[in-house]
């Protein structure tokens, strides 16, 4: 019983591809659509994944606590003298002042992030990190050391010298002489930095002695971290305890349909879905109407006519999601989401060499697949009902 | 050849590419993980707290330690303005 009805749904679905191919013109406008629709919310969906899985992956080694200090509602310096109070916090191991800020190079119209880091001020390189460092015999005492990263370095166009200067506030120049560019396999997380010594920041950026941006601190138990953020909001008065799980948060929720181009991804898709519902409900042609009063006239069922339309709907729509995902797939793997870097990296100046990796995730796949195959099936429902009801003494 | 056959032959290709995909998806995957630890220890140790996607506004680039109302303080009546900013949801 099994084996003749597969063969004669074999039969079926043969007739139904030499009515697709019949109408290849219509039906091929449909299919480049519909693979279009599913190729562009999947990149969608490919890209922030990958950004997700990056951020999942790298942003474990994020502080556990940062501090900030807040005035009237603005990110304000933080003085030395409060670690005092810190330090009889019991369960800290270790807290590390830090300037954090901006510099706008007007020459470029680049933003680079600045680190001073209190290490570097007493050692000729950054303990704990591995950057091909230049020997720096030919380099002038009294200048300033940096590493950068890759796109700075492209930025500040730097090929064949070692130094650069940046301004201070009142206009006076200072210089860097440039030990070691991060690797470019780190750009996802170094490209627009200039990592130099906690006073060498202090004085590019004009600030007193004792004034930082930030306090970075570790906690002994991580399953403490909350207490002592709690301890050290209630002894810093104004401050702004920003722990690891906040960090993690705000990147798990960061890229997701709410945001303005995914909602545009989704409507855009839900859009065309209805514009090809209409289009499969608006109607039968008359040629198509005398083609099922035929198939009737010589015996077929309305069943049997119902799943002439149920295949062709399911072979265009399973075609058109395969294609426009292995589409997507590969524009985000060989291209790195080409099309949509330009939102991304939106008016950047400095342009991080992103590489995307897409991440396959049967969640998304499933969302995909349900939001785009599943309303043109039920789409093809009414008119293959429809269209099954034709009576053949009407047409013939 | 039966229409059915061809189809079939089209959905074989069509599963080829996408395994030959998932191969080098693999390896680009492994290339991730060996300078995913190299990523870390600098985060580590430069205390970093986010992913250099954009560069065009300081709330873009740090999003997880900026203040939500950042994009008003630039100058009086800036409404938010940069592209890159439309892929990322609004912060609750």
């Amino acid at each position: 019983m099994a084996p003749r009805n597969v063969s004669r749904q074999r039969n079926i679905l043969d007739y139904a591809l030499g009515s697709l191919w019949r109408n290849r013109f219509k039906n091929t406008g449909v299919f480049l659509v519909f693979s279009l629709v599913i190729f562009i919310i999947a990149s969608f969906r490919l890209i922030t994944g990958s950004l997700e899985h990056a951020a999942e992956q790298l942003l474990t080694a994020v502080p556990d606590i940062t501090i900030q200090k807040l005035t009237a509602g603005r990110q304000d310096v933080i003085l030395l003298k409060e670690l005092s109070e810190l330090k009889k916090i019991f369960g800290i191991s270790e807290i590390k002042p830090r300037i954090w800020g901006y510099y706008f190079d007007e020459l470029s119209g680049a933003n680079y992030t600045v680190i001073g880091d209190a290490a570097f001020d007493d050692h000729r390189q950054l303990p704990g990190i591995s950057v091909a460092y230049r020997a720096d015999d030919d380099m002038d005492p009294g200048v300033s050391r940096a590493v950068i990263g890759q796109s700075v370095h492209d930025s500040k166009n730097l090929a064949g010298r070692h130094s650069f200067s940046l301004f201070r506030p009142d206009l006076s120049l200072k210089s860097f002489y440039v030990t070691g560019t991060f690797a470019e396999t780190t750009a996802l997380v170094t490209a627009d930095l200039i990592v130099t010594g906690l006073n060498d920041a202090s004085d590019l950026f004009g600030m007193r002695e004792g004034e930082m941006t930030d306090l970075l601190v570790s906690v002994r138990n991580p399953a403490e971290i909350e207490t002592i953020a709690k301890k050290i909001s209630e002894r810093i008065t104004g401050s702004r305890v920003i722990t690891k799980r906040q960090i993690r948060k705000t990147y798990r929720a960061a890229f997701g349909w709410r945001s303005g181009f995914g909602l545009v991804c989704l409507l855009g898709s839900v859009g065309a879905f209805i514009i090809l519902a209409w289009d499969k409900a608006s109607g039968l042609s008359e040629e198509q109407k005398r083609e099922v009063g035929i198939l009737k006239a010589v015996g077929w069922l309305t069943a049997d006519v119902m799943s002439v339309r149920f295949w062709e709907s399911v072979v265009i729509s399973f075609l058109a999601f395969s294609i426009g995902y292995t589409m997507a797939w590969a524009h985000v793997l060989f291209f790195d989401g080409l099309l949509f870097k330009p939102i991304l990296l939106g008016w950047s100046v400095l342009t991080p060499p992103l590489s995307l990796v897409p991440v396959f995730r049967l969640a998304d796949l499933m969302l995909i697949f349900s939001i785009s195959v599943l309303p043109y099936l039920a789409a093809t429902v009414i008119p293959a009902w429809r269209s099954a009801l034709v009576r053949p003494d009407s047409i013939v | 050849m039966r229409p059915s056959t061809r189809l079939l032959i089209v959905v074989s290709f069509i599963v080829v590419c996408q395994l030959a995909l998932y191969q080098a998806h693999y390896r680009a995957h492994g290339f991730r993980q060996d300078s995913g630890q190299h990523m870390r220890e600098i985060i580590q140790r430069l205390g970093l707290s986010d992913l250099c996607i954009a560069t065009d506004a300081r709330y873009i680039r740090h999003l997880s330690i900026t203040d939500p109302l950042a994009p008003f303080m630039d100058h009086p009546g800036a409404i938010e303005h940069f592209p890159s900013s439309s892929i990322i949801v609004p912060v609750r």
